[in-house]
């Protein structure tokens, strides 16, 4: 069920970040702390570069054909123009990590939701409602920044049974929790994924995970260390106490 | 005596060359974010052997890496205006963009079966002694071999498997048979001595 769970100190995950070695979701995850720990930016910024000086060791000698087919292919793109939004205030001068910061949810499908700019202008009705959205998404994103944030923040995570995974970004000293899920099974039309706090007092539901293909990020909070977070199948809308077994137990000490 | 007044030139103008300071590719690609395609040659011809040694070195395949290749420099083009020179030298981004494509990549599902089958087949490589015999940039190579030497094995294991295979460090801990945490902390503290190491011979 949660076989290979594993607990991670987001703050020592500069080197491995450095070196592509961490999975999309934790890359995403770890990129959102970024941007609020500018020493953690600026080390994974050295260690980047240190990085680098392994690729620069290693030489190959490029055939004279591709030479050919990357300017030919090259000089037909469109270039992207340069960036002209002031560096967002962050005041240390790591801005592009803070820009990065809406990937976690973007990730999560959050944005793509909301779908600004997917659609152009809007007409005043349809702008507004997308405006509220964006405003529940961001103040949304504040608590999941506020929460990566954290200096005991960590990860944990496991393989779902059935398919996928099930990451928490988790705080004791917030008392929450973040879950977010990727490649679960899809379920019948009358399933759903619920999302359980499991404590001492039995499970307490953190809410329905949305689709399979894009399930939201969910926040659990007031958990403790000595909790565990369950994900189970549910008939469509929810259950009061989970009705099936777990397909992924994650503890959160 | 033809002859050698033209071997002579050749190489005066050999010389003439050499003494001529490179143009930085900082400066190359602020001209490509302008849309200058003899600058793109110029940083094509700098940057391309690397670029595609890396790619080479992780990919494997050498038609995928050739592909991969492609992608990185034409994404150097379309991207050009977005580099920062306060935030790292031209030569890292583009070896940052390169090295994310290549194991991008190899991580796709099918590959990672694949790997995880050929991880199973040769057991733990020693990757140090691999790469040196790959590794071709001399002045490059034997700094950073050298500055290599300086860590612990597991450091040197961790950082090399990871960047020249593409693993993550969940793979690199099960290949190494050492717990998670200690993977991580051993990632980065290779990656701290090696920089302090090449930062004091660069």
């Amino acid at each position: 069920m949660n076989g290979d769970s594993i607990n991670a100190e987001l703050h020592t995950l500069t080197g491995a970040y450095a070196l592509n070695a961490l999975s999309d979701l934790e890359s995403r995850a770890f990129e959102v702390h970024l941007a609020q720990c500018a020493s953690c930016a600026r080390e994974v910024a050295e260690l980047g570069e240190t990085a680098a000086r392994l690729g620069s060791a290693v030489q190959a000698q490029p055939p004279p054909q591709l030479r050919d087919r990357v300017l030919a292919v090259a000089f037909q793109t469109r270039q992207l123009p340069p960036e002209v939004t002031p560096m967002a205030q962050t005041g240390t001068g790591w801005g592009h990590w803070a820009r990065r910061a809406g990937a976690l949810a973007a990730a999560a499908g959050v944005l793509v939701a909301v779908g600004i700019g997917a659609h152009g202008v809007q007409g005043g009705r349809h702008l507004e409602r997308e405006v509220d959205a964006l405003r529940q998404v961001t103040a949304e994103q504040d608590r999941f920044a506020d929460l990566l944030a954290a200096p005991d923040v960590k990860l944990v995570h496991g393989e779902v049974s059935g398919g996928g995974t099930g990451t928490a970004v988790v705080s004791p000293s917030r008392g929450a929790a973040l879950f977010l899920a990727r490649g679960l099974a899809e379920l019948p039309e009358d399933r759903t994924y619920q999302l359980w706090v499991i404590g001492r007092g039995g499970p307490r539901s953190a809410g329905l995970l949305g689709p399979a293909a894009d399930p939201r990020p969910l926040l659990a909070q007031g958990v403790t260390a000595a909790d565990r977070i369950g994900l189970t199948v549910e008939p469509r809308g929810g259950s009061a106490k989970p009705t099936t077994d777990a397909v992924v137990v994650l503890p959160l000490a | 005596m033809p002859e050698r007044e033209r071997s002579l030139r050749g190489v005066s103008s050999g010389v003439n060359e050499g003494d001529a300071p490179p143009v930085p590719a900082e400066e190359l690609l602020d001209r490509v974010a302008r849309g200058d395609e003899n600058a793109f040659e110029l940083l094509y011809d700098r940057v391309a052997g690397t670029v595609l040694g890396l790619v080479r070195r992780v990919v494997r395949d050498h038609a995928q890496s050739e592909e991969v290749t492609q992608e990185v420099l034409v994404e150097v083009w379309r991207t050009a205006s977005r580099f920062d020179p306060r935030r790292g030298s031209a030569s890292t981004w583009v070896l940052m963009l390169a090295h994310r494509r290549a194991v991008d990549r190899v991580r796709s599902a099918q590959a990672a079966a694949q790997r995880d089958q050929r991880a199973a087949d040769l057991g733990v490589v020693t990757p140090f002694d691999e790469v040196s015999e790959q590794v071709a940039g001399r002045l490059e190579r034997r700094q950073v071999r050298q500055c290599l030497s300086t860590l612990t094995e597991v450091q040197r294991e961790s950082v090399l498997l990871a960047y020249y295979q593409g693993y993550t460090y969940p793979e690199v801990a099960s290949l190494l048979t050492i717990p998670l945490g200690t993977v991580k902390t051993r990632m980065r503290d290779g990656l701290i001595r090696l920089r302090d190491c090449l930062g004091g011979t660069r």
